[in-house]
């Protein structure tokens, strides 16, 4: 966990200019840092497409919540009527 | 307008109301919008769902979370999404990649490594979401999660972040490992 941060902060450009110059020569001349920085990037895309499937099981069971409430009986049925065909 | 951010949008019940309201303001013109298309129903709510993902990644990094018009907004993403997904002719396109380039073969490894990091670590995988796709704070994570501190949470939040990316490193060594 000793880079994690560090890599972090370079990534979400938290450091000066010079401070990344600095980490991007670390990771010229040590390969297992670099490796990390490009399994950390992986990382966050991982964690967002997570998110993004979590957020979007949550709409579904508001949206089933919504379509099914008798409160929105009228407004459901107009907009269905839009899919109907002639 | 709206004055929303990630601070009103912490609880379930929060986005609950947030997503209702939307419902109750925007599917109506995104319906309108894709029965005009040529589209059905469940097109249309599959398009609308898709939308609102989009439109609260928006509204959560904005920062102050100021929508001029949040129903232009949405049905501005909902045309976007519907363009791409179904004039294309490439129906059933997953959310990941509405602007995230993922290969075929590198989206069956990730949905993969998704299905296990949730088994081995769903606390760890919340913690994360709460963390760089919703954007608490560490104080509100520490709140959210049951942490003594910052510090703690902090700490956590590092340590699940590692787990994760051993396991991106794992996947590339194994790739094997995670193919169906």
């Amino acid at each position: 966990m000793n880079n994690i941060k560090t890599i972090e902060e370079y990534l979400e450009e938290k450091i000066s200019p010079g401070e990344g110059l600095l980490f991007e020569a670390k990771t010229l001349l040590n390969s297992e840092l670099a490796t990390d920085v490009q399994h950390q990037e992986k990382s966050y895309a991982i964690i967002r497409q997570y998110s993004r499937q979590k957020l979007k099981q949550e709409i579904i069971a508001i949206q089933k919540m919504f379509v099914t409430a008798p409160e929105n009986r009228d407004y459901l049925h107009r907009v269905t009527r839009l899919f109907k065909k002639c | 307008m709206i004055a929303i951010d990630n601070k009103t949008l912490i609880s379930a019940e929060q986005r609950e109301a947030f997503f209702i309201t939307l419902y109750q303001t925007a599917f109506s013109r995104v319906a309108h919008y894709v029965a005009r298309m040529g589209g059905s129903f469940d097109e249309a709510q599959d398009v609308f769902q898709d939308a609102l993902v989009i439109y609260y990644e928006k509204v959560i990094s904005s920062g102050d979370g100021r929508i001029v018009n949040e129903k232009a907004y949405v049905m501005g993403i909902a045309k976007k999404i519907w363009l791409q997904r179904y004039k294309a002719n490439n129906k059933n396109q997953p959310l990941s990649d509405f602007d995230m380039a993922v290969e075929a073969e590198e989206q069956i490894s990730t949905n993969k490594m998704l299905a296990y990091l949730e088994t081995a670590g769903k606390k760890c995988m919340a913690l994360l979401k709460a963390c760089y796709y919703d954007r608490l704070s560490v104080a509100d994570i520490a709140v959210s999660f049951g942490y003594s501190s910052i510090h703690s949470a902090s700490v956590a939040k590092y340590k699940c972040l590692e787990k994760v990316r051993e396991t991106a490193k794992q996947n590339s060594l194994q790739y094997a490992d995670f193919i169906e």
